[in-house]
């Protein structure tokens, strides 16, 4: 937690220098992520909407989405074009050299605080929803909102760590990060639009429904805690089972890295 | 996958409507709508912006500049080689797969026609936005993040995301603008919902674009002082 800290006090200092630029980063970004909860607003002024899902739900929804995109972003995005650029010019062996795990040095050195921005965004269309509409949330939903956040950073962290593995063996990006972005793009709508095979995917294969669609359900849709065990102990272990082979693979995948001097 | 995950979006949202079509639009037509939007996309792509920006930040503008022909034609001729890597590499398969999977609702040979030269006038349009935008850097060190709000604006005006008659009147002066021509109107041409007129607005916007790009570039050339000179 120190060096983290340390890190992030550096970006910090780092971004201060460049304020101007730092600031119209995080607007743009801002901007952006923002399309995706508007252009679901004119959907729903525009049709019925999906189905089971209410105008504030799928609001909540899209904060969500947003929430965990940023945490996801904050930690692992800058990582790619650098891990590319670093492994193409040998520069890699240096992060091996570093006394701590090289992916926690690569996710500490390149901290993406702009997401904060995007984080904060999230979070305000949560709240502002729920006042709005007068939501009510109980203590369960918030127990399990909190426990599938833990889980579904656990789980972006294993699909960056294959990214990452990936990257290393190929030392391409484009198209590794687009793939692992479009994989993650399918989480933005609730998983019962994807049908009944893609549907059981999303929840127990590659989770993602830990992006958005279970923090809801559990917050506004008074979920039981009993009804809802037997999945979340299957959506925990599928995540507990990705995160084990993301380790394996990138463990291998260094054990065979031979360095631009051989 | 994105068109993949479009259909089964728009799918849903038809299955819960109680009518056949939301704003005019069909299941089928809204799919087209997507799936001519990204093919437009990748057939208009440049990234002439960041090239010139790179350029003139490492100074590497130099050379360029005493070649035998205009910068314009250069960065030109350098995207119109790679849209046509692109066309074969890119364009021919989503369209390819999207007939098969997706129903591509295929227009008469008119349209398909008056798309193809729409296309064709996009490209040119959304290159000399581009070129415009690159001339920035003459004046900022940096211009990565007014690039990118650039291009947000530029693919959410010309209905990237969803087409512009969901955003009701709030957005109505998009048509008044050049990136209505960019990318919307050519699906309406494609969906044969508008005619020859997108063309000629289009041929319009190029040509205006053309002489603000050639005054800007002869008073950004006024600024330039190279490295060493």
């Amino acid at each position: 937690m120190k060096l983290f800290f340390g890190f992030l006090k550096m970006r910090f200092a780092q971004d201060a220098s460049y304020r101007t630029n730092f600031i119209l980063r995080c607007l743009t970004l801002a901007s952006f992520d923002l399309i995706l909860p508007f252009i679901t607003v004119l959907i729903y002024l525009n049709s019925d909407g999906f189905f089971g899902w209410k105008f504030e739900e799928i609001l909540i929804f899209q904060g969500f989405y947003l929430m965990i995109t940023a945490l996801d972003r904050f930690f692992f995005q800058r990582i790619d074009w650098k891990l590319s650029e670093d492994v193409r010019t040998g520069n890699f062996d240096r992060y091996l050299l570093v006394p701590m795990h090289t992916i926690t040095y690569m996710v500490f050195s390149s901290l993406g605080v702009e997401q904060i921005v995007n984080f904060m965004i999230g979070f305000c269309i949560i709240i502002g929803t729920i006042l709005w509409y007068g939501l009510s949330v109980t203590f369960t939903g918030f127990f399990l909102v909190i426990l599938y956040m833990l889980l579904a950073l656990i789980f972006t962290t294993a699909l960056s760590i294959i990214k990452y593995g990936i990257i290393v063996v190929t030392v391409t990006t484009g198209r590794t990060s687009e793939f692992f972005r479009t994989i993650k793009s399918y989480g933005q709508y609730p998983v019962s639009i994807y049908g009944e095979v893609l549907g059981t995917i999303f929840r127990y294969f590659i989770p993602l429904v830990l992006l958005s669609n279970e923090q809801t359900r559990s917050l506004i849709k008074n979920i039981d805690l009993v009804n809802t065990f037997p999945s979340l102990i299957l959506i925990t272990l599928s995540v507990a089972l990705l995160y084990l082979i993301s380790v394996f693979l990138w463990n291998e995948i260094i054990r065979r890295y031979q360095s631009a001097g051989g | 996958m994105f068109l993949a995950m479009f259909y089964f979006i728009w799918n849903a949202i038809y299955e819960n409507s109680s009518s056949q079509t939301i704003n005019n639009y069909s299941l089928n037509e809204i799919v087209t709508y997507y799936i001519v939007s990204m093919l437009i996309g990748h057939f208009i792509y440049n990234a002439v912006s960041v090239k010139i920006q790179e350029k003139v930040m490492l100074g590497d503008l130099n050379p360029d500049l005493l070649k035998p022909y205009s910068i314009l034609s250069q960065y030109f001729s350098i995207e119109v080689a790679e849209r046509s890597f692109a066309l074969i590499f890119e364009v021919l398969p989503v369209l390819i797969i999207s007939f098969f999977l997706f129903g591509l609702q295929i227009p008469s040979l008119f349209a398909i026609f008056l798309f193809s030269i729409g296309l064709i006038n996009a490209f040119l349009l959304n290159f000399l936005l581009s070129f415009l935008l690159g001339l920035l850097a003459f004046y900022t060190k940096d211009i990565r993040a007014v690039q990118w709000l650039f291009h947000v604006a530029i693919r959410f005006l010309s209905g990237e995301f969803i087409p512009l008659e969901f955003f009701h009147a709030y957005f109505s002066f998009a048509q008044y603008l050049p990136f209505y021509y960019i990318r919307y109107g050519l699906i309406q041409i494609f969906l044969e919902k508008e005619g020859a007129w997108i063309i000629l607005a289009q041929i319009f916007w190029i040509m205006f674009f053309y002489v603000i790009v050639k005054i800007a570039w002869k008073i950004s050339m006024k600024r330039y002082g190279a490295v060493g000179g």
